[in-house]
């Protein structure tokens, strides 16, 4: 037996604090946390795509995506729906609360890969949560990526996750920021009405030198594909993070396994040629 | 080949006492119900070590996997709350009488929680326990151990192995650990005759004619469940039999999905705890959104077979996840277990 070098523990979680909670559409808010920690603080780093395990003190643990991105350092940001348990009293905490929170894990998007390249982000729902860390990301550090184009629908504008943020980008240099809603009953709604597929009719991508970063719930992944595939987009150039019921995050509790890999460790970002391989992926 | 040593059967009582005095022993032990269970023990007398104990029904993970675990407590501190982590006690345990088929599946385990990221909950009791294996030669009916190549016998992994040579045992000394086991008892453990070299190597031999019913020809099942070629019938058939208890998951060797949570254990104090899981529940894989990718019994039994047998996990565990103990047979009411699952694939 291998000597244990490292005494590591990696389960413990560091103490954060949450600094400011900003509601987001019904059900939804954006909690930002920054740790206890300032060393921590100051090291801490991460991938767009990568995810956290946040502890609600006497409630339990569960992972969340990282929305906000590394290339602003200091406090990071989850976008979280109310759905559980633990975002039950999550949802019940105040700014200035103490939460527990280790990571990050997953692999993150291939940014390396990315840059130089044109890119396409397609979100649904709460799939614009990981996404919104790419898309600051790559903004932040424009000069390294080509074209960015954003494709985001929801059900009515009051569905839109970052609706006000992403609505100062519509008339943006920097990017092609696309956003639809199905109906506007409030007729105030600045960009598109319609089905979220017919913003792709209105997009020039080169496939080949473009990829695509998709998240959103599962009906929406075989739409967007066929789309792509209309274009004739490679299976290697479309990116998908796939969601799974996760506990420890470290690839050993078993929950998040899909064919023969972890989506906590192999994932939770995947090619579409990767996921094919996988016996249960989509 | 393994340093070996004889140990005649009068002297194993001896040879008890000299492991109660270094470490904390864990051996089978027989329960007034009439079950062989392993158990941690105080005296020589309540070891069963004939070898015709029947495997327990608890496999020996539980000492390195416990059904359920605390991880860390954590409490209201002034300046906040406060992770303290529980770690397993940092004494020495010898599991004693442990059969082959379930060193194995220890090594099984012992890759998994070291492998990418390490788990020292798991690793710490691991580093602290020697294992003395006993081999059959009597496998019961439900042992498959010999098709799965993880018995009756080994080549490694164990510290001591004692083999049954009549009025003696023949000792293999496996590892440094077992090696000082036996280095401070040398007038206990004799030197090795040619006669008693021939006698394991006949008792070895005739031990592999003894395996009865139980019988699973794994490579053909391997090859159609990797490629993803079983007949759907087979699971359909399959979930229909399966009451989702997890039973199965519980008391085979080498299944480690746990479950995590937190609990009010005290006035001011929460523990979190793992438990064992089941990817038979079908709770499971239920996401956040109440999306559930694997909702159907069929595709649960589906997913626990292409975790044991696949050629993909295979590479990546460096052998199949059966160990042949059994267990699965005697446990699952639906007759759901290993030869039959090989045997329905193998002809579908």
């Amino acid at each position: 037996m291998k000597k244990i070098i490292k005494e590591l523990n990696i389960y413990q979680p560091h103490s954060a604090r949450i600094i400011k909670i900003h509601p987001q559409i019904q059900g939804h808010r954006l909690f930002l946390v920054k740790f206890e920690d300032d060393k921590i603080s100051r090291n801490f780093t991460y991938k767009p795509g990568q995810f956290m395990e946040l502890t609600v003190f006497g409630s339990g643990e569960a992972p969340f995506s990282l929305s906000s991105s590394p290339t602003r350092p200091g406090i990071i940001e989850f976008c979280i729906r109310q759905t559980g348990k633990v975002t039950d009293s999550l949802f019940r905490l105040s700014p200035n609360s103490l939460i527990g929170i280790r990571g990050p894990y997953g692999n993150g998007f291939p940014i390396e890969k990315l840059e130089n390249n044109d890119l396409l982000i397609v979100a649904g729902g709460l799939g614009m949560a990981p996404l919104r860390s790419l898309l600051r990301y790559v903004l932040d550090s424009r000069e390294r990526f080509g074209e960015v184009t954003l494709i985001y629908g929801g059900r009515n504008p009051d569905d839109m996750l970052f609706k006000y943020e992403l609505l100062d980008l519509l008339d943006s240099p920097e990017m092609n920021c696309l956003l639809s809603v199905d109906r506007d009953d409030s007729g105030t709604w600045p960009a598109c009405i319609g089905p979220v597929t017919a913003l792709f009719d209105r997009i020039k991508v080169e496939a080949r030198s473009t990829y695509a970063a998709i998240c959103g719930p599962p009906i929406m992944y075989k739409y967007v594909l066929e789309k792509l595939f209309e274009r004739n987009f490679s299976y290697d150039r479309i990116l998908m993070s796939l969601e799974r019921h996760m506990k420890c995050g470290v690839g050993k509790c078993g929950h998040c396994a899909i064919g023969y890999k972890y989506i906590c460790m192999d994932g939770p970002i995947f090619t579409y040629q990767e996921a094919l391989d996988l016996p249960e992926a989509v | 080949m393994n340093n070996v040593k004889i140990l005649f059967k009068e002297d194993i009582n001896k040879f008890v006492q000299i492991c109660l005095k270094e470490a904390k022993v864990i051996a089978p032990f027989k329960t007034t119900y009439g079950d062989t269970i392993f158990s941690p023990v105080t005296s020589p007398s309540e070891v069963v070590i004939d070898h015709g104990y029947e495997n327990s029904i608890i496999p020996p993970k539980e000492f390195f996997l416990p059904q359920e675990e605390t991880m860390l407590t954590y409490g209201r501190y002034k300046e906040g709350y406060k992770f303290k982590p529980s770690l397993a006690d940092e004494s020495k345990r010898i599991i004693f009488g442990i059969r082959p088929c379930d060193v194995s599946a220890i090594l099984f385990l012992d890759r998994f929680f070291r492998s990418d990221i390490e788990d020292i909950y798991y690793l710490k009791k691991r580093e602290n326990t020697a294992l003395i294996s006993f081999c059959c030669h009597e496998p019961q009916e439900t042992c498959f151990c010999i098709c799965t190549d993880s018995g009756p016998f080994l080549t490694y992994g164990f510290d001591l192995q004692f083999i049954d040579l009549e009025d003696r045992y023949f000792v293999e000394i496996g590892t440094p650990k077992g090696e000082k086991l036996i280095k401070f008892n040398k007038n206990l453990f004799k030197d090795v005759s040619v006669a008693d070299e021939k006698l394991r190597q006949e008792i070895v031999e005739s031990t592999k004619n003894k395996f009865k019913s139980a019988r699973a020809y794994f490579s053909k099942t391997i090859r159609k469940l990797s490629e993803g070629k079983v007949d759907r019938n087979v699971w359909d058939e399959l979930g229909q039999r399966c009451f989702s208890c997890g039973g199965c998951s519980y008391v085979c060797p080498t299944c480690s999905c746990f479950d995590v949570a937190d609990l009010l254990r005290s006035r001011d104090g929460y523990s979190r705890i793992r438990t064992w899981d089941s990817c038979m529940f079908a709770g499971f894989t239920k996401e956040a959104s109440g999306h559930n990718p694997r909702l159907e019994k069929k595709d649960r039994v589906c997913r626990r077979y292409y975790h044991k047998l696949s050629y993909q996990y295979v590479e990546k565990n460096e052998t199949h996840g059966c160990v042949g103990c059994g267990r699965c047979i005697v446990t699952c009411l639906g007759n759901i277990n290993m030869p039959v699952v090989v045997e329905k694939i193998r002809r579908s």
